[in-house]
């Protein structure tokens, strides 16, 4: 039993571990790029100092809202043309990267959009009033200001994205959640389905450790 | 002490006919700002006094158009500036610095890195920026705090970094927006000094937003009364507080000169309870000896003050007076004639 255990553990394991990491990596980048352009996009349109405009605002907002309202497992499904459009093939964890991304876009986007409405109005107005520019009010407040939640923002993020991964199994993305399910729980390997769990509980915790080790750093 | 008057008198900032109203999605709009036509004189400290909710904020925000008027016309210069946009609004606002109530720094910058900030905003010679900081810091005299974050440092001291970095770009005109308002008597008295002081250096015009008649009565050179969202009364400082008109304007001096009359005094017959107020040279006269001396009248003093606006003294003073019918009645007269204004008080306005 234990020896079929490890030999299980040791065929599939750092396999599944790298397939995982792998996808948070793509989509947390993702989230990373675009998941904060538009959170701040999202910030700055709604900001009446800064470019206030309802319609863009709107649009962008309801775009996030349309991906945040489909469930992630109908989110894998739904995308699998865009999928094949993008890299080629719909299974392996290339390709459940795509909607993992989607996912994170617009999950980080509202995240970001928040720390930055965390942001003392007056520290934002006196910025405004120095007669600085956009560009210089974004880089030097702006992710100056919001700096410790930004960062635990990717925290959460990057928490979830690790959620998320294990239904890549789905679309045959692999990794940690997914053999849990194939071996763990069809094929009733307990000691399998304990040690993924174990593993996945402690890469969370460490991610969420230094986040916030990192997010205390810049408090000022 | 008077202060301009080596100085011709230029109009910097005129606000023309401003209003300025902020729909309600329900309901009636706010009229935070209501037909305010304002001059304001280069190298003048112009203070705006009021209760809060009276609009002197939003007025302030219009001349850097951090509100644009609903209707009207800002003219800095003689330069109309009400439609700039972009490119020529940051021009513009880096020629007006701004102070804050509550200090506004980036929390998350060194106060080098505050004070650098501005100096960026107006595309200032990047090798000049370090020297420039070094100097404005030593101006405020913070020179050692320059590594500190503004959560090291007491409310004084921020308030000074603010000033430091508004004054970066050298700009023309300073706006405080109740600048002194969170800060201690204290340190409320310094940072008015730092501000008189760069006034008369740069001759910096200011425009300064407070409910304080303290600070009032200390810094401006002419003051603004504003009521719900309208311009009262203007006059130069020690005018405003010897002869307010307004209503509005008699409640905020009252605040500074004010006499407790006790409640348990009884005016009883033959005597008169008298409030006495005198302004200008009149103030330095022996004015109370006098009239003990001349009349034959006893006289007890009940409560006084004397206050120094500019280096004017104003003094309030109520006295009790007693003594035969016709020998008060000179008495009255005479303090009638020598002193700036009499009150008969009546027992009823003491309840």
């Amino acid at each position: 039993m234990i020896e079929n255990t490890l030999s299980l553990l040791q065929q599939y394991l750092l396999k599944a571990t790298a397939e995982t990491f792998e996808m948070v990596l793509i989509s947390l980048i993702a989230a990373l790029a675009i998941g904060t352009a538009l959170g701040l996009f999202l910030f700055l349109t709604k900001t009446p100092l800064l470019i206030e405009n309802k319609v863009l605002n709107s649009i962008a907002g309801g775009l996030v809202n349309l991906i945040r309202s489909i469930p992630f497992i109908i989110l894998l499904v739904v995308l699998i043309p865009l999928t094949k459009l993008i890299v080629g093939t719909t299974i392996g964890p290339l390709a459940a990267s795509v909607p993992l991304s989607f996912c994170a876009i617009a999950f980080h986007a509202r995240l970001v959009e928040s720390s930055f409405s965390e942001i003392d109005r007056g520290v934002i107005e006196s910025s405004v009033a120095t007669g600085a520019p956009l560009s210089l009010i974004i880089t030097k407040v702006l992710f100056v200001e919001a700096r410790p939640s930004l960062v635990r923002a990717i925290t959460v993020t990057l928490v979830s994205l690790i959620g998320y991964s294990a239904m890549a199994g789905i679309v045959g993305g692999g990794g940690i959640g997914d053999l849990a399910i194939q071996f763990g729980y069809y094929r009733y390997e307990t000691g399998v389905m304990v040690v993924t769990v174990i593993l996945l509980v402690v890469i969370v915790q460490f991610a969420q450790i230094l986040g916030d080790k990192i997010a205390n750093h810049f408090v000022r | 002490m008077q202060r301009n008057n080596q100085e011709v008198k230029t109009p910097l900032i005129s606000l023309n006919s401003i209003d300025v109203t902020f729909p309600l999605p329900s309901g009636p709009a706010i009229h935070a700002v209501s037909d305010v036509n304002l001059t304001i004189q280069k190298g003048e400290i112009f203070g705006i006094v009021g209760l809060s909710g009276a609009g002197k904020s939003t007025l302030a925000r219009v001349i850097n158009l951090l509100q644009k008027p609903t209707k009207g016309s800002v003219e800095i210069n003689g330069v109309p500036v009400t439609h700039y946009t972009g490119a020529k609004r940051e021009k513009l606002r880096q020629n007006i610095g701004m102070i804050f109530q509550h200090f506004n720094l980036i929390s998350g910058s060194s106060v080098a890195k505050n004070i650098e900030f501005n100096l960026r905003a107006s595309g200032y010679d990047t090798e000049k920026i370090q020297g420039r900081v070094t100097e404005l810091l030593s101006l405020v005299g913070l020179s050692d705090r320059s590594h500190a974050y503004p959560s090291q440092l007491s409310g004084g001291q921020k308030q000074r970094v603010a000033i430091a970095r508004a004054l970066a770009n050298n700009p023309e005109i300073l706006i405080c927006d109740e600048a002194t308002s969170a800060l201690d008597p204290e340190t409320t008295n310094e940072i008015v000094g730092i501000l008189r002081s760069i006034n008369q250096e740069f001759h910096i015009t200011i425009v300064f937003i407070t409910h304080q008649m303290e600070v009032a009565k200390k810094l401006f050179d002419r003051i603004a009364v504003m009521d719900a969202g309208h311009i009262v009364e203007i006059n130069d400082t020690y005018t405003l507080f010897t002869e307010p008109k307004h209503i509005c304007s008699q409640r905020l001096v009252e605040r500074i000169i004010d006499v407790e009359i006790p409640e348990e005094l009884v005016v009883k017959d033959g005597e008169v309870l008298l409030k006495i107020t005198y302004t200008g040279q009149k103030a330095y006269n022996p004015i109370i000896a006098t009239v003990v001396r001349l009349f034959a009248i006893d006289l007890s003093i009940v409560n006084g003050q004397i206050e120094y606006i500019n280096g004017k003294p104003i003094g309030v003073l109520v006295v009790l007076i007693s003594g035969d019918q016709e020998k008060r009645a000179l008495a009255l007269q005479y303090l009638q004639e020598n002193t700036s204004k009499i009150e008969v008080i009546q027992k009823e306005q003491l309840v």
